[in-house]
């Protein structure tokens, strides 16, 4: 009792003290602490794998697209006189004859591929990597009453571009905040607006326009049904598309399987490497594999890019996606390497796909 | 010492609240929780538009590469009805629910998938700039053996309910259903179901107060899906 009375931490004693109710806040603190870096952590991660699996998904998906619709490449070959099919004026009054001067492997069709910035003739920044284009049955048409024809000829391509969704995302979301990104372009129009029909062509029936100049139209905002742009995105964040023509095996230690494609540029209306067996080279043929690398990153280290470089709308990377690819020869060995490493300098999350396309309609050893 | 027994305490009568601390107390929480609540009601309803427009994402896909795995065309199904039990549009036909469904050539359509409704406050927009996929509906018409494929729960007439419908290919490629008579043969369904420019291809969910706004809502769930791949892109705000 005395005790009590004469104390002055007596009254305090019913509650706490200040000191007390300070420690209990201080560990509180601490433990809170701690609890919001955890949580912040686990969240961190799980956001990360999550835009991972779904961005890598849908890479996968247009991978697989463009594989197994690069498998279907035709050229439709035929074997047919060198001849001037345009009668001169003596030739019509029957006064002179035409004699054909050679027999020839002939196509209507083109397959094309190499670096983007050649094939469709623009920069090399917003077009990184390379490009392919070619002709495939695949009977996608805008009329619905040709449905039931499934084979029809339909022209295709592929390349990267960097862009804005401006174009094409749905016209009601408020304008502002486009996304710029490295995408996976398809050219991709219907049978009815194939080239081949309305290209000019020389006097034996060779095509001299190019097949594909359209490509490069991107879709546009004003779209119907009945006029569908033709090239359409359908994967974001791919940096880099690298195809590489290859022969089967190799022939012998001076003739690499890259030897068709030495610096990746194919193109099937070209006359290239003639022998004197075989004048015309690899003109008109479609090579028998096609080596195929895609690389892609995650949304998040394409979100981290656009704000290091500073400018929404400018690649973040420059030409640099496209220089370390020159020799095809040394695809594998170097230059997918140097690639790697321009990626892990920016500490970017990527993946990189890969595959040997086989191309069924090839002709290469005939 | 023990300080029950100490005098003090029985005469100021500390032992307990007094009812102006209780008052104050409890005065404090209420407005606390009447502060909180509005910003909880909002994170829960874009919670469920969240979920609801994942759940759909994902069964498109998984609806696409059914077809593509089965080699066969696959339809998913929006079904629209009135529900008078709907205290935001009690007299509105709504798309409340969906479904995948299997054409086979000439024969009944067969449901492959049970019907799954959006979640409560959710719906899909019918709204032409919102949903320019779900503009054709057509009604739902009774098979060989005057059954429908889906009846509604709450017990609405299967005749009075309407349908739109995507239509995905073995090829991956994914048309909408455009004309009136869909038929049940390959031929007819070949006209009915057309390809659609990326600029038209997508639907939207939103919060089932805003349904019959014709202004664009504050929250919503995009959905767009590219024709020839059969691809899901979302957009949110």
């Amino acid at each position: 009792m005395k005790n009590q009375q004469s104390s002055p931490i007596s009254i305090g004693a019913k509650g706490f003290s200040l000191v007390e109710i300070l420690v209990s806040l201080a560990v509180l603190a601490i433990l809170l602490l701690i609890n919001v870096q955890v949580i912040d952590q686990v969240q961190n991660t799980w956001a990360a794998s999550n835009a991972r699996v779904s961005q890598f998904k849908e890479a996968r998906t247009a991978f697989d697209i463009l594989v197994r619709n690069l498998s279907q490449a035709t050229l439709n070959t035929y074997l047919d006189y060198q001849s001037n099919y345009v009668a001169t004026a003596a030739q019509t009054a029957g006064t002179t004859g035409q004699s054909p001067t050679s027999y020839q492997r002939k196509s209507d069709l083109q397959f094309i591929c190499g670096p983007s910035s050649a094939v469709l003739t623009v920069g090399a920044d917003t077009f990184p990597g390379h490009a392919v284009f070619f002709q495939a049955p695949l009977g996608v048409t805008e009329n619905p009453g040709y449905v039931g024809l499934d084979r029809l000829l339909c022209g295709r391509g592929y390349f990267v571009q960097f862009s804005s969704d401006a174009a094409f995302r749905p016209g009601f979301l408020p304008p502002g905040n486009f996304k710029f990104r490295y995408r996976l372009m398809e050219y991709s129009p219907p049978a009815e607006k194939n080239q081949i029909y309305s290209v000019s062509r020389g006097v034996n029936g060779e095509v001299t326009g190019n097949l594909y100049a359209d490509a490069r139209a991107l879709i546009s905002t004003g779209e119907t049904a009945l006029s569908v742009s033709k090239t359409r995105p359908i994967a974001d964040n791919i940096l880099a598309l690298i195809i590489s023509p290859r022969l089967e095996k190799q022939v012998s230690a001076a003739v690499l399987p890259t030897s068709i494609a030495p610096s990746y540029a194919y193109n099937s209306a070209n006359i290239a490497s003639p022998t004197v067996n075989s004048p015309q080279g690899t003109q008109h043929l479609l090579p028998p594999l096609v080596k195929l690398v895609l690389v892609a990153i995650d949304e998040r280290s394409a979100q981290r890019l656009a704000e290091q470089s500073g400018s929404e709308t400018a690649p973040p990377f420059g030409a640099t996606l496209t220089t370390p690819f020159q020799a095809a020869a040394a695809l594998e060995i170097s230059e997918v390497p140097a690639l790697v490493k321009i990626l892990a300098a920016k500490r970017v999350n990527y993946r990189i796909f890969s595959a040997t396309v086989s191309i069924r309609g090839s002709k290469w050893g005939i | 010492m023990i300080p029950i027994n100490h005098p003090r305490f029985s005469s100021r009568r500390r032992s307990a609240f007094t009812l102006v601390e209780m008052i104050t107390v409890v005065g404090i929480i209420a407005l606390l929780v009447a502060l909180a609540t509005p910003a909880l009601v909002d994170v829960i309803r874009s919670t469920r538009l969240n979920s609801s427009g994942d759940s759909l994402s994902n069964r498109l896909s998984l609806a696409q590469q059914s077809a593509v795995a089965k080699s066969t065309e696959v339809e998913m199904r929006f079904y629209k009805y009135i529900d008078p039990s709907n205290s935001d549009a009690a007299a509105t036909s709504v798309f409340y629910a969906y479904q995948v469904v299997e054409t086979p050539n000439s024969r009944d359509p067969r449901a492959i998938s049970e019907v799954y409704y959006l979640d409560s406050g959710t719906v899909l927009s019918d709204n032409q700039t919102l949903s320019p996929m779900l503009q054709t509906a057509v009604t739902q018409t009774p098979d060989s053996r005057q059954q429908y494929v889906f009846k509604p729960s709450t017990g609405v007439a299967p005749s009075s309910v309407t349908y739109s419908a995507l239509r995905f290919y073995p090829d991956g490629s994914c048309r909408v259903l455009t004309g009136s008579t869909p038929g049940q043969t390959a031929a007819a369904s070949a006209v009915a179901y057309t390809l659609r420019p990326l600029s038209q291809t997508f639907l939207t969910i939103v919060e089932a107060r805003d349904l019959l706004n014709a202004s664009v809502p504050v929250n919503f769930y995009c959905m767009q899906i590219d024709s020839y791949t059969g691809k899901v892109r979302t957009y949110r705000p």
